[in-house]
C-alpha cells in the first residue's frame, strides 16, 4: 500500500487526537529520535479528488496550530514506510533538521483584500477629477469614447490597487517575520499576502487583522486564512545545493 | 493567551483553507521529491488558467465604463478614503523589505477541477481532463501602464 506524505515535524511534538487525512485514514508518524514524517495509507489506485487536496491542507493546518511543520507539496506518494525512512530520515535528515529549526515556533497566515467595486470606482473618480469630468462629458452611445473611459478607469484602478496593496503589506510588517505577496488576478483584488508569524504572537496578529478589517470596512473585504505551514517561505531557505530534485 | 476579542462582525480569527486557497496558493508550494510525485498526478491536470479578469481587454474596459456610468455620485460615500487610511498607518515601522520572492510562480496557476464546486467529483474530473488548456498568460500590468503614460502626455 502506498503512503501519502503530508509533512515533517519534530518527533518530540504531539499530534492532535484523531488526526485524519486522505479518505478519512489516520495520519501516522514514521519517525526516528528527531524527525517524524506524517503519512497516511493510500490505495494504490486511488484517484485524487478535491476532498484529498483539502484533507492534505487541513491535516497540516491542524498540526501547525501547535507545532512547527515543514509541508510537502501535495501529491508526494511513496511505496512504503521503508522508503519514507530512507528518503527522509536518512538521506535528507540534516536538511530537514535545518528547516525545522529555521521555522521553529512559526506558522503562516494569509490575508487577502478585495475592493468593493462601487467603493473602488468612487475612489478613483474622487482622486481624479479629470476622470469624473470625462464620465460626464462623453456620449454613452459612443463606443470608442466609452472604451477610452474604461481604459482610463482601468489604469486608475491599477494604481489604486497598488497603493492599497502597499497599505495592507505595511499594516502587517510589525507582526511578520516575513511577508510574501501572492499575485492577484481580479480587477478588484487588492492583495494577497502570506505572513510568517510567531506562534506566541497569534493574539496580536488576529487583532491586527480585525483592526484592518474595521479600518477598511465598506471599502474592502478581507479574508484571513490560517494557521498554515510556511508554504510561501520555504523557497527562502531552500538553497540550490539543498534542492531535492 | 490573554488577548480578549470582542465579539463583532469583523474578522478576529483565521479560517481553514478553502479549496480555492489550496489551488491558488498552496498547490505549487511545499517540499517535493520529484520522482515520487509523478504517481499521484494521474487524474490531475495542471492548467495554466486564464486570469479571471483579463484586465486589459476591450470587454473589461467597456464593463468599467458601464460601471462608472451607473455610479450615482450624488450619494455621499460614508466610507473613509484611502488617503486618510494611509495617514492612520504611519505608526507601523517598516523594518524589513518585503520578501515577496514568488516571481512569476503565479503565472502558472494550478487548476484542478475548474471553479465549479459541485459535488460530483468523478464526473467533474473526467470533464476537466478533456477540456482544452487555456494558455493565456497575464501580462496585464504593462498595457495599463502604457495607457497611463499616454494619457498623461495628452
Amino acid at each position: 500500500m502506498l503512503v501519502h506524505v503530508y509533512g515533517v515535524i519534530g518527533s518530540a511534538a504531539t499530534l492532535p487526537d484523531d488526526l485524519t487525512g486522505r479518505s478519512g485514514r489516520s495520519v501516522r508518524r514514521v519517525q526516528d529520535d528527531a524527525i517524524a514524517v506524517l503519512v497516511s495509507d493510500v490505495e494504490d489506485d486511488a484517484r485524487v479528488r478535491r476532498a484529498d487536496l483539502l484533507a492534505h491542507a487541513h491535516a497540516l493546518e491542524a498540526v501547525v496550530a501547535d507545532t512547527t511543520v515543514i509541508p510537502m507539496r501535495f501529491g508526494l506518494l511513496m511505496p512504503d514506510d521503508d522508503t519514507v525512512r530512507r528518503e527522509f530520515l536518512v538521506d535528507r535528515r540534516a536538511h530537514l533538521l535545518g528547516l525545522l529549526q529555521a521555522f521553529d515556533g512559526c506558522y503562516q497566515v494569509t490575508v487577502t483584500a478585495t475592493y468593493d467595486e462601487e467603493a473602488a470606482l468612487r475612489e478613483v473618480l474622487q482622486r481624479d477629477p479629470g476622470l469624473a469630468a470625462m464620465r460626464e462629458s462623453i456620449d454613452p452611445a459612443d463606443t470608442a469614447a466609452q472604451l477610452r473611459l474604461g481604459e482610463a478607469v482601468g489604469s486608475a484602478l491599477a494604481s489604486l490597487r497598488e497603493s492599497a496593496a502597499d497599505l495592507v503589506v505595511d499594516w502587517f510588517r510589525p507582526y511578520a517575520l516575513g511577508t510574501s505577496i501572492n499575485e492577484v488576478r481580479g480587477a478588484y483584488d487588492v492583495a494577497s499576502v502570506a505572513l510568517l508569524v510567531r506562534r506566541e504572537d497569534r493574539g496580536r496578529v488576529d487583532a491586527a487583522v480585525g483592526d484592518l478589517d474595521r479600518q477598511v470596512a465598506g471599502q474592502m473585504s478581507l479574508r484571513y486564512v490560517g494557521p498554515q505551514p510556511p508554504y510561501a517561505f520555504l523557497d527562502h531557505v531552500v538553497t540550490e545545493e539543498q534542492s531535492w530534485v | 493567551m490573554t488577548v480578549v476579542q470582542q465579539p463583532n462582525r469583523y474578522l478576529d480569527r483565521p479560517a481553514p483553507s478553502s479549496l480555492a486557497d489550496v489551488i491558488d496558493t498552496i498547490l505549487d508550494k511545499g517540499l517535493v521529491i520529484d520522482i515520487y510525485v509523478r504517481v499521484s498526478l494521474v487524474g490531475i491536470e495542471l492548467l495554466t488558467i486564464d486570469a479571471r479578469i483579463v484586465i486589459a481587454s476591450v470587454d473589461t474596459y467597456l464593463r468599467f465604463a458601464q460601471a462608472v456610468n451607473r455610479l450615482d455620485l450624488t450619494e455621499t460615500g460614508d466610507s473613509q478614503g484611502l488617503p486618510e487610511l494611509v495617514g492612520n498607518l504611519t505608526s507601523g515601522g517598516a523594518k524589513s523589505k518585503t520578501s515577496g520572492a514568488i516571481e512569476g510562480v503565479k503565472e502558472k496557476i494550478g487548476e484542478l477541477f475548474g471553479e465549479d464546486e459541485d459535488e460530483d467529483e468523478e464526473d467533474q474530473q473526467e470533464e476537466e481532463e478533456r477540456r482544452p488548456r487555456p494558455q493565456k498568460k497575464a501580462a496585464q500590468r504593462r498595457p495599463q501602464k502604457r495607457a497611463a503614460r499616454s494619457r498623461s502626455q495628452e
